[in-house]
């Protein structure tokens, strides 16, 4: 089992190599594109922790993205992309969600 | 995003969800695959967002798991309008009673045209048209297909070959074209034909009525020639008598032949004169003098002023006078005679009117005389002789 899982990460490690495939799409991570601090957008996320004016801490598929700002809003959200807008101050990505709640 | 057009078709709604965990509840609704959108953190334990109506109707058991409440703060879209229209009953109906009103009035006919007649009239042509039901205020629904229409109208309509019917908006053009007829021959009234001057009949021929007389017979003027009276004693009828009759008739003529021609020559002497018009009055400038001429012409050349259209009593005039002198010129005798003969001849032919021809023409007299010729000639013309003569029933006819 635990060969397996080996295996395929080395697959999954070579095809990224050799395609030249974009990350997100090969290790199930979050793209965020930011327009300037007023909007964020996040695909791939795995849902809302919290959401305070001040704070958005976004669930992720390992880890979790906290946006801090000021009149932070959900323009629009889905299952798995969501639509910020506010006056962005920081962006501050944990590795794994755990560590930082 | 979705489409704001459907989503205002479909109705939305902006609530407020109060609860100690919003967040979860906001993941569930993820879960569900529900679409929320303007979503605002109003304080602590309240969250605002906007939802579909659908999704709204089915947050019930999320609730109960979230322990969450909610409240509708706002309502957007259709759904909801016409919840408010419900209320305006009257406006509705207003509304509504606009539209039909609206489509009523143009489905009348409100106009009917007539184009394209001379001799029929319009009136005749909307009178029938009323017959096969186009008239003003007629419902455009109970009108016929335009060419059955126009087929009617060419059936009941005299003096017409073809109508065309057209509807547009809420005018019907009828237009049409009619059928020329030949000219009707005019209308004679019962007649004889009788001489129309002393003559021996050359041909007759009859197309109507009975012949009286036999070519080669004399006949006076006012003679019966084609008698309008037919049938045999006591069953007669009176008709209008048709037919030509030609006859001899003999025209003396008197010539006077000159035989000296005057010409007038213009000698080339010319004097110019000035004149300065005012009114009705010329005033002489220049060209004074006599210049001893004993005939002359004069030839006007007139320039009166004009100020913008308006003819002004002022102008002036050019005059040149002209000597002339007389030539007198000695002609041919022969020649004269020729063509004064020519000219006698086509006098008398222009007399006997048409179709006449000169049968024989005999030399009375020519008597020579030192400036002119006499002549005497009896022409003899064989042209027609029938002239008509109405015939007034119940007068009894001389010669039938």
């Amino acid at each position: 089992m635990n060969s397996m899982r080996r295996l395929s990460k080395k697959l999954r490690s070579l095809g990224n190599r050799v395609l030249d495939l974009p990350k997100d799409v090969i290790f199930d991570l979050p793209r965020i594109t930011m327009i300037g601090n007023m909007q964020l957008y996040v695909e791939n996320h795995r849902g809302v922790r919290k959401f305070t004016p001040d704070k958005l801490t976004l669930q992720l598929s390992s880890g979790s993205l906290e946006i801090t700002g000021k009149q932070l809003v959900i323009r629009a959200i889905l299952n798995e992309e969501v639509f910020i807008e506010g006056v962005v101050e920081q962006v501050k990505y944990w590795p794994d969600f755990r560590r930082n709640d | 995003m979705r489409s704001k057009l459907l989503t205002f078709i479909r109705g939305s709604v902006a609530i407020e969800v109060r609860g100690e965990k919003v967040e979860w509840f906001l993941n569930r609704l993820l879960h569900q695959r529900m679409y929320i959108w303007d979503i605002r953190r109003k304080d602590l334990e309240t969250l605002v967002l906007h939802i579909h109506i659908r999704d709204f109707f089915r947050l019930r058991p999320l609730l109960k798991e979230t322990g969450c409440r909610v409240k509708v703060i706002a309502r957007y879209g259709f759904p909801f309008w016409l919840v408010k229209m419900e209320k305006q009953k009257t406006f509705v109906f207003g509304l509504i009673l606009f539209v039909v009103g609206l489509y009523m009035l143009s489905s009348i006919v409100w106009d009917v045209e007539v184009r394209g007649t001379e001799t029929v009239s319009r009136q005749t042509v909307l009178e029938t048209a009323k017959e096969i039901g186009i008239y003003r205020f007629q419902w455009k629904f109970r009108l016929d297909e335009p060419d059955r229409l126009a087929a009617e109208m060419t059936r009941r309509l005299q003096g017409v070959s073809w109508v065309g019917v057209n509807i547009e908006g809420t005018k019907v053009t009828i237009e049409i074209v009619e059928s020329t007829q030949p000219e009707l021959p005019p209308l004679v009234s019962p007649r004889h034909l009788v001489a129309a001057k002393d003559a021996v009949v050359s041909q007759i021929i009859a197309e109507k009525g009975k012949p009286v007389v036999q070519p080669n017979t004399r006949v006076k003027k006012g003679d019966v020639l084609i008698s309008g009276l037919i049938g045999e004693e006591g069953n007669t009828q009176i008709i209008a008598a048709e037919g030509t009759v030609t006859g001899w008739v003999w025209y003396e003529y008197e010539l006077n032949v000159p035989l000296i021609h005057k010409r007038k020559v213009f000698t080339g002497e010319t004097q110019e004169r000035r004149y300065l018009l005012l009114g009705q009055r010329a005033l002489k400038i220049s060209g004074f003098g006599d210049p001893g001429f004993k005939k002359s012409e004069s030839i006007f050349d007139e320039h009166k002023l004009s100020w913008r259209g308006m003819m002004l009593p002022i102008g002036w005039m050019h005059e040149k006078v002209m000597e002339v002198d007389f030539v007198e010129e000695r002609l041919d005798v022969e020649k004269a005679r020729r063509l004064a003969l020519e000219r006698a001849r086509a006098d008398v032919l222009r007399e006997a009117g048409e179709g006449a021809e000169i049968t024989d023409e005999k030399i009375l007299l020519e008597k020579r005389e030192e400036k002119r010729i006499r002549m005497k000639i009896l022409f003899e013309v064989d042209q027609n002789i029938a002239v008509e003569q109405p015939l007034v029933p119940g007068m009894g006819s001389n010669s039938g």
